[in-house]
């Protein structure tokens, strides 16, 4: 007797975790730094970064 | 570590039918079990529902896990399933807790929600607060000390 049901991680809350840690990374590699000294592929790591924290670009960095 | 204090669990029957000796023990580093017993309800004299007892009549065992990352949190509470067994339903939750069974018709919380930290291996650290019943009043109250709560018509 006794019925256990596990919770299942809603997959949206999970996404927003992974990418608000993954922006986290990515802001604190390039805390400090001068905007123009960033190269563009620093740069475009960065925008995509804002955008997915923003909700505006999924987890592959396409706009939504 | 299972708790059951006034305002934390426990609360008494007054002059109301109420009664549970339904009963929570830890039984493992990472296991409760409610035991099996019986609980009573109030019933509602205004609105002609009579009191009724429902019995647990086997254990209920659960082996409980912690998140390797994320806090999580467990609950319980006696009701009554689809083909009509009183039986104990345990869900867990990091987000949402996921509905009840089909059918299942709650009674009573047994076990309110607490919280396992990531990594918890063991309950003897986990405030737990469970359901008790004690018959009548506080020791040294009675009746006349308690406001009684008729509600509105």
């Amino acid at each position: 007797m006794g019925k256990l049901i596990e919770g299942q991680r809603d997959p949206k809350v999970v996404l927003i975790e992974k990418q608000e840690a993954k922006s986290k990374l990515i802001f604190g590699k390039h805390k400090r730094k001068k905007i123009d000294s960033l190269s563009k592929a620093e740069l475009d790591e960065l925008l995509t970064a804002i955008c997915q924290r923003l909700g505006i670009a999924d987890e592959a960095g396409n706009l939504l | 570590m299972i708790q059951s204090q006034v305002n934390k669990g426990k609360i008494y029957s007054g002059v109301t039918s109420l009664a549970s000796d339904i009963s929570v023990v830890e039984t493992g580093l990472m296991q409760l079990t409610v035991k099996a017993g019986s609980f009573t309800t109030t019933g509602d004299k205004r609105l002609g529902i009579a009191p009724q007892t429902f019995v647990l009549l086997s254990d209920s065992v659960f082996n409980l896990t912690s998140d390797v990352a994320m806090t999580k949190f467990y609950k319980a509470e006696l009701g009554v399933d689809a083909a009509g067994v009183v039986d104990v339903l345990m869900r867990s939750r990091i987000d949402d807790y996921p509905d009840a069974p089909v059918g299942w018709q709650k009674i009573h919380d047994i076990v309110f929600e607490f919280a396992l930290p990531p990594n918890t291996l063991s309950l003897d650290m986990v405030d737990i607060l469970v359901l008790t019943v004690e018959q009548g009043f506080p020791a040294g109250t009675t009746a006349a000390d308690w406001q009684m709560q008729i509600g509105q018509v």
